[in-house]
C-alpha cells in the first residue's frame, strides 16, 4: 500500500492517412523544453522509418506530459 | 524442400536503465515500437532510438533492431 506516481512524455503524430499515431516516452526529463520535444519529433519524421497502419508520420500533432498518482489502497494479506 | 525467407516485420526495441537492485545490478525495462519499416537504414533507426530516450530522464543502454521473417516451403 503507498502512493506511486508514473510520469511520461505522449508525443502524438499525424499520419499520411489523417490518423494519429502516439509514443510515450518513460520518464521526461523534469525540465523538458517545447522545442527539444519537437526537434525530436521532428527528427523522427524526418528519418521515416515508421510505417503505421495510417501510414507515415507526417507532422507533430500534440505533445503532453502526464503524472499519474496511484494511491494503492489495497495488498493482498501475505501467506 | 525449399524454404523460402521473406521479410515480413521489423520493431526497434530499447533496453533502458530504471535504477539499480541490490549487488549494483542494473534494473532494466524494455520498450519496443513496432511499424518499423525493415529496409529502414540502421543509422536511422539508431538516430531515433536515441533521440526519444533524449527527452527522457532514463538512460538508453542497448537499441535492438529486430526483424522478423516468414519462412515458408516452396516445394
Amino acid at each position: 500500500m503507498a502512493i506511486t506516481t508514473n510520469r511520461t512524455a505522449r508525443l502524438t503524430f499525424s499520419t499520411s492517412a489523417g490518423n494519429t499515431f502516439s509514443l510515450t516516452v518513460p520518464q521526461p526529463r523534469e525540465n523538458i523544453q517545447l522545442a527539444e520535444a519537437v526537434t525530436v519529433m521532428n527528427t523522427l519524421i524526418a528519418g521515416g522509418i515508421f510505417l503505421t497502419a495510417n501510414g507515415t508520420l507526417t507532422g507533430i500533432k500534440d505533445i503532453k506530459v502526464i503524472d499519474t498518482t496511484t494511491n494503492d489502497l489495497y495488498d493482498p494479506p501475505q501467506v | 524442400m525449399a524454404v523460402v525467407s521473406t521479410p515480413s516485420s521489423a520493431a526497434l526495441v530499447m533496453v533502458y536503465q530504471t535504477g539499480v537492485g541490490t549487488g549494483g545490478t542494473p534494473i532494466t525495462r524494455q520498450l519496443t515500437l513496432n511499424n518499423i519499416i525493415y529496409t529502414a537504414p540502421d543509422q536511422a533507426v539508431y538516430d531515433a532510438a536515441y533521440a526519444i530516450f533524449g527527452l527522457s530522464q532514463y538512460s538508453l543502454i542497448d537499441v535492438f533492431f529486430r526483424k522478423t521473417n516468414e519462412l515458408t516451403d516452396e516445394t
